[in-house]
């Protein structure tokens, strides 16, 4: 059996990052907190925003309050830089209500390969273009947690056509907003409705999965499950309420969703006055389907005939005040930004304001806002290992790439189908999680051979695309520029060039023989302190520091990305 | 890491020094695996999603087919559907051995080939005991954990055999290996296991041209890729995972997992060149390959999901080609791959390999007995478990079928679990893998009493 739910313990002092000694707790040299906010709370840094961060305010307790309260505010955030990027790029997707995508991808003359998946694939471009550039990166580490929390498989028949609505819709309004509203947006929402079958579930046989789902992984998790019990074995808290849920519970919860569907032209209604649009896509409470008989969930009965919608209302109210629900979403979200294995005091304390704010509009963000400004997040620098799409961006923002990902597959030949197919063989490509339970988020399941090795092999190669157009197209990633930029001609050693791509990366000196590796791969037979010439890209096969060296730095700038300590956050 | 990597990594130093390696078979020792060796390699295969065992293995008479008509209702498969399995009252959707277009009464294919040639095996009625769940993550987890109702395990089952094992080879490169992209959990905790989601592309291969591969005409040239092993030195988890990793990859990337360029599959084995089995069929022509190199493999896992079938189900229509059935089209391309490397072993050049591996396959429970309003089935826990190999006493059932009645179903809806599936890897363990009965509770803690059903043939 499960075990029961531990206690909400309470009492962990909000303030604890004004506690004193707060400044000094790093593990490792020169990880400033700069640094650590821009690789947990954001996808790294952009050349410029640490020193952006450092004139924030005179004390790191008071810089990073005031980028959380910039962050937490996103619309109060100029974004017009990512906002030429995606008008740039041309998506025709994105902006589509699902009325539009319903009747054109699923319905109309879009609907076959490769239209019908071209709002997932416009999806994933556009989420990768706001990872890399957009100014509001709080709000976009937290769309991605509740993707993953609320998981649909976006590349699939029936959920790529939408899957635009999912994002846009379901997902980002809420990131930061009030847990109750999420969940009952998500319960309607065309994509979960079709990934967890809750569509086709009727009162004459219910569809078991989204009730399950909605449980074990939405609300309560499987730690608050006791299995096949009897319903009043489960034990119950002070106020006489269950500390988790049972089978019987989700059948019963099964049963009070049942009726919340979709129009998608079923027999059973299409012809029905009362069900018009009766083919439009869009969420539909249809009675006939529902059961109507009283139901007894989690020890709450509810009774027979309520109105429209009231019984499934009632199970998402139950859920989202109980205390295991906090504990289950805090603690979730304390993995993404403090720890793999959360301090338990740190996920109670954040139990306690999500349940305190239940109703808040903005209860989400005070929840963020009060797990980066615990004492466990400033000490958790460089403790969690980045996943492949963190480490992607985090390198893309590192080096400037100038990019305008378009969905895969294109017309024409351009880079970015190969992009998508790099990342998509790491296991982390955005939405391809095909589980209802979402990318995993601990270090035991990212750092697999294969993930490693495709993480790498797709950094391999990110310095060698080039925009569309042939072969003197500009590079993605302008590493050549940056370089000769950085570096006087003079001073262009492997030394120098390597410890720039590593302040870049890093942040501080990584171990020395690692450093030396990529030293020595970048100067071959050059002296130590060398200059290179960034000018030559030829073959020079008797003079190695000569041969293809553009191609080399390229290939050496990829190593630095490769380095343990780039690999972790 | 073992002398024998050792030597291997030295191997590749010296042939990207420009010294003469052997070619990428050079380790290959076809002596070995025939002599010496006293254990099988173990092939896990897990059919993620929970497959409806009721849909696979159909009663076809008795009292148990008088109540799965008239329970499965709608989604009962009429007997005229279902190709035989032998005398028994049982029968195979009829797509475990022939095409969607294929009637009953042609010659059966594929799966139900084997077990007509008594190499498939059938256990009844296996699954979770005595932890009862109808969640995918907990009942995945604690079969693959090894651990009915903890989750909390560091390591998997197959972690502790590997750590238990005795005789067990040195491997080149890993003694178990995983097609997937994460780790998966009867892995977790053992450190030498590598996984890949395919031979072609677990290659670091993205540098540009002139600094990727190593050019053994230039004098001291070296590809950026050599140097990633020596960037992730150091004491740290992530470091030992990084050598790993770069280590898997240095290995890998002298085979040529092609074909046919780099691997020609024996015995006639037609991998699936298309449709649901493309993806598992190249994964297990991968398989077939490095067995044969004989590096030193103990274990594999694969993946073959999508069986949580909670909607649009389907039904087999035997001899129409143009009929769309969800199950059947998944069930064909896991029969036509797992034939294809059975023969491809079987009919190799080193003698017969189907007598030194060994496959087991199973899901993470089964599906309610009565179908939901969905045409699909919702949750269950019963299950059968297949076994395939040249040494599996194929062609029969084993286990004991609890029945179907009322009072035969556990909570009245679902099948009863009368095997726990644990007996059954244990039972390839002890007979198959070399694993002495005593070292049993190491791997699977709590089991209890060792019980083999006879699925599997000693020596």
């Amino acid at each position: 059996m499960p075990l029961a739910a531990t206690s909400a313990g309470k009492g962990q002092d909000e303030d604890a990052i004004f506690a004193s000694g707060f400044e000094s707790p790093h593990a490792l040299p020169g990880v400033d907190l700069s640094r650590h906010v821009f690789d947990r709370l954001a996808y790294g840094p952009r050349p410029g925003d640490l020193d952006d961060f450092q004139s924030l305010a005179g004390s790191d307790a008071a810089r990073l309050s005031a980028w959380l309260e910039q962050q937490l505010d996103p619309d109060g955030i100029d974004d017009s830089l990512l906002e030429s990027r995606l008008a740039q790029a041309g998506y025709e997707t994105l902006d589509k209500p699902l009325t539009q995508l319903w009747a054109e991808h699923v319905r109309g003359a879009l609907n076959g390969w490769p239209q019908r998946y071209r709002p997932a694939g416009e999806s994933e471009a556009a989420t990768l273009l706001r990872a890399v550039y957009s100014q509001r990166q709080l709000f976009e580490r937290m769309v991605e947690f509740w993707h993953a929390h609320f998981n649909v498989n976006g590349w699939t028949f029936d959920i790529a056509p939408v899957f635009a609505h999912y994002d846009r819709d379901v997902i980002r309004p809420h990131a930061l907003g009030n847990f109750r509203q999420m969940l009952e947006a998500v319960a309607s929402a065309n994509a979960m409705l079709q990934y967890l079958d809750n569509a086709s579930s009727r009162g004459i046989a219910f569809n078991e999965n989204y009730a399950r789902e909605l449980l074990e992984l939405h609300t309560l998790g499987a730690e608050h499950y006791f299995g096949n019990a009897h319903p009043f074995d489960v034990p119950v808290d002070g106020d006489n309420r269950p500390l988790g849920y049972c089978d019987y519970d989700v059948y019963e919860a099964a049963r009070a969703f049942t009726g919340w569907t979709i129009r998608n032209n079923h027999w059973e209604y299409r012809d029905d006055p009362a069900a018009q649009p009766a083919d439009s896509g869009e969420f539909m409470y249809w009675g006939a389907w529902h059961d109507r008989a009283g139901k007894l969930f989690m020890r709450t009965i509810l009774l027979p005939d309520q109105p429209a919608m009231k019984d499934g209302r009632d199970v998402l109210d139950i859920l989202a005040t109980h205390p295991g629900t906090a504990r289950h979403v805090c603690a979730k979200l304390c993995r993404r930004l403090v720890d793999d294995q959360p301090p338990q005091a740190l996920v109670d304390s954040a139990a306690a304001v999500f349940l305190e704010h239940h109703q808040a509009p903005d209860q989400i963000a005070r929840v963020v806002r009060h797990v980066a400004q615990s004492a466990a997040f400033m000490e958790s620098a460089r403790n969690k290992v980045k996943r492949p799409f963190e480490a992607f961006v985090a390198m893309l923002r590192a080096t400037e790439a100038d990019m305008l990902p378009a969905p895969a597959p294109g017309a024409a030949w351009n880079p970015y189908g190969e992009m998508a197919s790099r990342l998509q063989q790491t296991g982390n490509a955005p939405f391809r999680w095909p589980a209802p339970d979402g990318f995993p988020d601990t270090a035991a399941k990212w750092t697999s051979v294969s993930a490693l090795v495709q993480t790498w092999r797709l950094l391999s190669r990110a310095p060698q695309w080039r925009e569309p157009g042939g072969d003197d197209a500009p590079f993605l990633l302008p590493v050549l520029d940056i370089t000769r930029t950085a570096l006087p001609a003079a001073q262009r050693s492997a030394v120098n060039i390597v410890d720039f791509w590593v302040g870049r990366a890093i942040g501080y000196t990584p171990a020395a023989a690692a450093r030396q590796q990529v030293i020595d791969f970048l100067r071959q037979n050059a002296a130590v302190d060398e200059a290179l010439n960034l000018d030559e890209e030829a073959w020079q096969a008797g003079d190695l520091r000569r041969h293809y060296t553009q191609s080399r730095l390229r290939a050496a700038v990829s190593l630095v990305f490769m380095l343990p300590d780039f690999h972790r956050r | 890491m073992s002398l024998s990597r050792r030597g291997f990594l030295k191997a590749c130093c010296g042939a990207a020094l420009g010294t003469t390696m052997p070619g990428a078979f050079g380790f290959f020792d076809p002596g070995r695996f025939k002599a010496g060796v006293q254990h099988d390699v173990l092939v896990y295969l897990f059919l993620r999603g929970g497959i409806d065992g009721l849909h696979l293995v159909v009663p076809s008479g008795g009292g148990d087919r008088s109540h799965y008509e008239a329970k499965r209702t709608s989604m009962a498969i009429p007997v005229t559907r279902l190709r035989p399995a032998g005398a028994s009252p049982w029968g195979f959707h009829p797509r475990l051995g022939g095409d969607a277009g294929t009637p009953i009464g042609e010659p059966v294919q594929w799966l139900h080939q084997l077990w007509n040639e008594s190499r498939l095996a059938v256990v009844h009625a296996t699954g979770l005991v005595p932890t009862v769940t109808r969640s995918h993550f907990d009942a995945q987890a604690y079969i693959e954990l090894g651990t009915p109702g903890l989750r909390g395990s560091a390591s998997g089952w197959m972690s502790r055999y590997l750590a238990a094992g005795t005789g067990l080879p040195t491997p080149i490169v890993a003694p178990a290996l995983a097609f997937a992209s994460n780790t998966p959990e009867s892995l977790l905790g053992a450190d030498e296991a590598i996984s890949m989601s395919s031979g072609q592309e677990f290659r670091v291969d993205g540098f540009h041209w002139p600094w990727n591969d190593s050019n053994p005409e230039i004098a001291g040239h070296q590809g950026a890729h050599t140097r990633l092993f020596a960037l992730w030195q150091g004491q740290g988890s992530l470091e030992q995972a990084g050598r790993r990793a770069a280590e898997a990859a240095t290995y890998m990337r002298e085979i040529d997992f092609r074909s046919p360029e780099g691997y020609i599959p024996e015995g006639g084995a037609q991998y699936p060149g298309g449709g649901d089995g493309q993806t598992l069929g190249v994964q297990l022509r991968n398989l077939a390959q490095l067995i044969k190199l004989d590096a030193g493999l103990v274990c594999a896992t694969l993946d073959y999901g999508g069986w949580d079938t909670h909607e649009g189900q389907g039904m087999p229509n035997p001899g129409d080609p143009s009929h769309y059935d969800y199950f059947g089209n998944r069930l064909e391309g896991l029969s036509r791959a797992l034939h294809a490397f059975y023969r491809d072993l079987a009919g190799s050049a080193m003698g017969d390999l189907s007598q030194r591996v060994t496959v087991i396959v199973q899901s993470e429970f089964g599906r309610r007995f009565r179908p939901n309003g969905s045409a699909g089935t919702d949750h269950g826990y019963g299950n059968v478990m297949l076994a395939l190999g040249g040494r599996a006493n194929g062609g029969q059932f084993h286990g004991v079928f609890p029945g179907l009645a009322d009072d035969q179903l556990f909570e009245g809806q679902d099948v009863l679990t009368t095997t726990d599936y644990r007996q059954v890897i244990a039972e390839a363990l002890v007979d198959r893998m070399g694993l002495p009965p005593s070292d049993l509770a190491s791997v699977f803690p709590g089991m209890g009493s060792y019980m083999p059903r006879g699925v599997f043939q000693v020596g």
